[in-house]
């Protein structure tokens, strides 16, 4: 529950993906953190990626509600159509379909929540105090630490002070193999942000997961 | 006049109640009760010791300050919204990118609890004798439902709710900042009152009815025993047996029996 780890996203985590190129994208939801390298034409929800209409827009962000529906994982939007530059950003907020994957292909390229690459990001709200350390299961030499402090509020006034705090993200971006900054401190309630700039692809996984 | 006659007095008719309530064991029970406004599962065992007697003729046993032990395991749920302030996360943005504003729906907790104490109550009993198959019973059979006083205990065992409460909460994500009160709103919820009417409710059944049996006989009575292949044992049969309590110049448990060769 809660748990550090971007190949099984839960309530108060987000994973988002920016579409630079258009071109027909499909993506599956999966439980767990096990999903397929690359998504098949028929499988899946598809993200029809156009080309951008008015150059001086600015990119938009689309959210997809991921929910459960018997067996599957539906998302809010099953067909999503976007204009290149725009991303899309998955989370859910139904207990039941705590724990799922994200995974996608288009032509020429692949994404995934338990595989970060370029223009990828994945977010975890913290909701217990503690020290986290986190690694990609196939890089160790990719990981930071997130201390989470406990809060306390003896008042009302301390306790929406704490909520206010909560609108405060802290940030890791992962470019080359180096993570910036090593360490990372928040308080209980605060999300986290891992930013891929490169790379063949990562997992946001605690290392007492890999143990 | 009665063939036999045996007579106790409140000495030692407390004796006889102290082996009554160590032959009585340990009763247990079972079943659903309110925890101020929650339901809450539970098996509950008791004994009872202690307590003295006083014989008031003309049938009347008191029983002054008898000790009811019970051991409780309770397990209660309650869904979290009902007293936690709704949250959200709110919106952040980082990169440009924004998170969605996400309300937590908070969980429905069950919390398992132990918890032993002790109460003492004094009661009326009345005497009951009767035959059982082939063994006459006097049985001490209590006369109303006397009122469970439950004491300071109470709050005491109220500290130990909250803490298991706590305990059952602290990996709840995000719950932190909201515990303290929230333990004490349940805690305030259930009150004394609350736990005190959960404790009547599954103790009182204990004590409704309830019956210790203070003088066992069988109906046959050997008077001689056998003395050999053609001398058998004699044997008498008791045929009735009564019991009272009756002032002489001290007040008394008198049994009277009659036989039949």
């Amino acid at each position: 529950m809660n748990t550090l780890d971007s190949r099984s996203l839960g309530i108060g985590d987000c994973f988002a993906v920016k579409f630079a190129e258009a071109g027909s994208v499909r993506h599956v939801l999966t439980f767990g953190a096990h999903a397929p390298a690359q998504v098949g034409p028929d499988e899946g929800f598809p993200i029809t990626v156009k080309k951008k209409g008015d150059a001086g827009a600015p990119p938009k962000q689309h959210y997809l509600l991921v929910k459960r529906d018997g067996n599957q994982l539906i998302p809010s939007t099953p067909e999503l159509a976007i204009e290149a530059g725009d991303t899309v950003l998955w989370y859910t907020t139904d207990p039941a379909a705590a724990g799922f994957c994200v995974a996608g292909s288009g032509k020429g390229f692949s994404f995934g929540s338990h595989g970060l690459r370029a223009e990828a990001i994945y977010t975890h709200a913290f909701g217990t105090p503690g020290t986290y350390e986190w690694t990609d299961p196939l890089a160790r030499n990719v990981a930071g630490t997130v201390v989470v402090k406990p809060v306390t509020p003896k008042s009302d006034k301390e306790r929406q002070a704490w909520l206010a705090s909560l609108s405060q993200g802290a940030s890791f971006e992962i470019r080359c193999g180096k993570v910036k900054p090593a360490k990372v401190e928040i308080v209980v309630g605060q999300t986290v942000f891992w930013k891929a700039w490169d790379g063949e692809g990562l997992a946001i996984v605690d290392r007492r997961l890999q143990a | 006049m009665p063939d036999i006659i045996a007579a106790a007095d409140p000495t030692a008719t407390t004796v006889l109640l102290h082996d009554a309530e160590t032959a009585l064991g340990t009763i247990t029970r079972s079943g659903g009760a309110s925890l101020g406004p929650f339901g809450a599962s539970y098996s509950v065992g008791a004994t009872f010791s202690g307590g003295t007697v006083n014989l008031n003729p003309p049938n009347v046993v008191e029983i002054a300050n008898c000790n009811l032990h019970y051991s409780v395991s309770l397990n209660f749920s309650l869904d979290l919204n009902s007293f936690l302030p709704h949250f959200c996360l709110p919106q952040i943005c980082v990169f440009g990118i924004c998170t969605p504003k996400i309300c937590i729906n908070w969980p429905t907790i069950s919390v398992p609890f132990s918890f032993a104490d002790n109460v003492k109550f004094t009661a009326d009993f009345t005497l009951d004798a009767h035959l059982s198959g082939a063994t006459w019973l006097i049985d001490v059979v209590i006369v109303g439902i006397p009122l469970l006083q439950f004491g300071a205990a109470t709050a005491g065992v109220l500290a130990a709710l909250g803490a298991a409460l706590s305990l059952a909460m602290l990996a709840i994500p995000f719950i932190g900042p909201f515990l303290a009160g929230a333990v004490a709103v349940i805690v305030a919820a259930i009150g004394v009152a609350g736990l005190t009417g959960f404790l009547g409710t599954i103790l009182t059944p204990f004590v409704s009815g309830l019956r210790f049996n203070i003088y066992k006989q069988p109906k046959k009575f050997p008077v001689l025993p056998a003395g050999g292949a053609i001398d058998p044992e004699v044997d008498v049969q008791i045929t009735a047996i009564a019991a009272a309590v009756q002032a002489t110049d001290k007040n008394e448990l008198v049994i009277t029996g009659d036989i039949a060769a």
